[in-house]
């Protein structure tokens, strides 16, 4: 099967302008302003199959919106080859945008004053959709993200939650085969969040779509994606799958104990407590020191459970630690 | 077709967001009773306040879409909206005009009541004349806006260009007074730019209805507006390098 996204030793290099101190640099900065080249993505190699959801991630400024840029065919790269399902994507831009859909976090595609579906309305028109292929789709999508009852509410009187819910609606109208989600749920509550990344996920299973999701939101990764692309400084740090990349930067693991007794004691190597409650006690342990199997044995011992959890630290630090390791 | 009903669908924006509309119509008004007492006080007829009311109009309902166009490209808006099948520039330019046309029809409802009213006469043969001119002069004015607001990929801040393109407008365009009352020399430059044709081309034939006048003005709005149309498409090329270049 040819891959849905196929990149190969990409490159984006920016001209910079530097405007220099002093009035005679400054002078010489409107006749002729001095350059400086920067390469925002540096040779990035990479295949995505159809149906895969990856998470790309990376600092501010590591070359990720770059990457998208060029992948949706908005900018031309300074060198390397891409395919998004089958298209060079600055060459046959117009072709693929029949192809593909975005959804940026911080930007609006919704008429502000009008009702969503009057905006649904215009992209049928946009992308040369039927009728009555519009309003099967569409209803397909209002029963999956349950904005039946939003449809006729003015956009500018929609909450957060509710207007990403129909921007990524508006996104998927014309089904598209790859989706480019930038930040999806930034601003959102704890509620919306989850919803989004359930409503994304779940519709990328059910029309075999792929995704490709930027965020600095761990959850958005952890819950939507199965495969994570680490980025820095314009280059592949990392391609492994997001269990993977648990197993191999994780060594530490968060276990919270509900007791019968108020309180207990567990001396082991590379366990710390970080948080006690009267039957409560939360450790940090680091697994390669002591496994988890060990704490709970000796916790079962020390008293009588009542409950017990234990969490991976959120993926803010697997990143950092790659970033650790690669610097 | 899908500029069509993306113009139709700005139109329909623009009916619901009417707060604007309202407070330059205001401004219109009370521009419109000034200038009335103006030109009543040096003893001028009715139909310099209808010159007055027909320029202000298109000028009035003119959408920004020069500010609209910078905002995208600060912001990098223009970057996601580039990535669908339809042009960005076009796209905006049938914004601009379905969202204006409303606004003229608003602001036109208005100050044609209230001329008559300051008047006291009902318009007279050549503003009716004047009105398929109007329209496309208020045409050529939102490809003008589109074309200020793209050098934004060049300037970025494109309001002094704009502030520069505004008055050059005001003046050369006639804007408060016929180019009749300017001096000769003054009069015999600004019809040798694209401002005299956009309002006192077509607003004077309110002074004298004259065909042949309105046919002139018809051609040369027509020439410019063909060369605006490919100036803009050469621009839109050039700004796409621009955002290549320097990144969105």
């Amino acid at each position: 099967m040819s891959p849905a996204i196929e990149v190969t030793d990409l490159r984006k290099v920016f001209r910079v302008r530097e405007r220099p101190k002093g009035l005679r640099g400054t002078l010489r900065y409107l006749v002729s302003p001095p350059t400086r080249d920067v390469a925002a993505v540096d040779g990035v190699s990479f295949r995505i199959e159809p149906g895969e959801r990856v998470a790309f991630v990376g600092p501010n400024g590591a070359g990720k919106s770059t990457t998208i840029k060029m992948l949706a065919g908005i900018l031309h790269p300074t060198d390397g080859i891409a395919r998004v399902l089958g298209f060079v994507p600055w060459t046959e831009r117009k072709r693929l945008a029949y192809r593909i859909g975005t959804v940026f976090g911080q930007r609006t595609q919704l008429w502000y004053h009008l009702p969503a579906k009057d905006t649904f309305a215009l992209l049928a028109r946009v992308y040369d959709q039927d009728e009555a292929t519009h309003r099967r789709r569409l209803g397909d999508l209002v029963d999956a993200f349950a904005v039946g009852k939003l449809l006729d509410t003015p956009v500018r009187q929609l909450s957060l939650g509710e207007r990403m819910r129909c921007e990524i609606v508006a996104s998927l109208l014309h089904a598209p085969q790859v989706l480019f989600l930038d930040e999806p749920t930034i601003g959102l509550d704890v509620t919306a969040k989850a919803t989004i990344r359930d409503l994304v996920r779940d519709t990328s299973r059910r029309d075999g779509s792929t995704v490709l999701l930027t965020s600095h939101d761990t959850g958005d990764m952890e819950r939507v994606c199965d495969r994570v692309l680490v980025i820095h400084d314009g280059r592949l740090l990392l391609d492994r799958p997001i269990a993977d990349l648990r197993r191999t930067y994780i060594r530490r693991k968060v276990v919270t104990l509900l007791t019968a007794d108020e309180r207990i004691s567990l001396a082991l190597p590379g366990v710390t407590v970080t948080e006690t409650a009267p039957h409560r006690t939360v450790l940090e342990v680091d697994v390669e020191k002591t496994p988890i199997e060990a704490v709970v044995q000796a916790a079962l011992h020390a008293s009588r459970l009542r409950d017990l959890t234990v969490e991976d630290p959120p993926m803010e630090e697997i990143v950092q630690a790659i970033y650790a390791s690669a610097s | 077709m899908k500029h069509l009903a993306i113009a139709a669908l700005a139109a329909r924006h623009a009916l619901h967001a009417r707060g604007e509309a309202v407070a330059r119509a205001v401004f219109y008004l009370a521009i419109l009773v000034v200038l009335s007492s103006l030109w009543r006080a040096l003893g001028a007829d009715g139909s310099y306040v209808w010159y007055v009311a027909l320029t202000e109009w298109v000028v009035l309902a003119m959408p920004l879409l020069s500010v609209e166009i910078e905002e995208d490209v600060r912001r990098g808006d223009i970057a996601y909206r580039i990535a669908r099948p339809v042009s960005y520039l076009w796209t905006k330019v049938a914004e601009g005009l379905g969202n204006g046309l409303v606004r003229l029809a608003m602001i036109g409802g208005c100050g044609g009541v209230a001329a008559w009213l300051l008047t006291g006469t009902p318009p007279p043969r050549g503003v009716l004349l004047s009105l398929p001119l109007a329209t496309l002069s208020f045409f050529l004015l939102v490809l003008w806006q589109a074309a200020l607001g793209l050098t934004a990929f060049w300037i970025g801040d494109t309001q002094p260009l704009f502030w520069v393109w505004q008055k050059l407008l005001f003046l050369l365009g006639g804007l408060l007074f016929p180019l009749d009352v300017y001096p000769e020399w003054l009069q015999r430059a600004a019809y040798f730019t694209p401002f005299a044709p956009l309002l006192h081309g077509w607003a004077r034939l309110a002074l004298d209805p004259d065909p042949a006048l309105s046919a002139e003005t018809g051609l040369l709005l027509a020439g410019w507006g063909v060369a605006l149309v490919v100036f803009l498409a050469w621009l839109y090329r050039r700004a796409l390098v621009v955002l290549d270049v320097n990144g969105g």
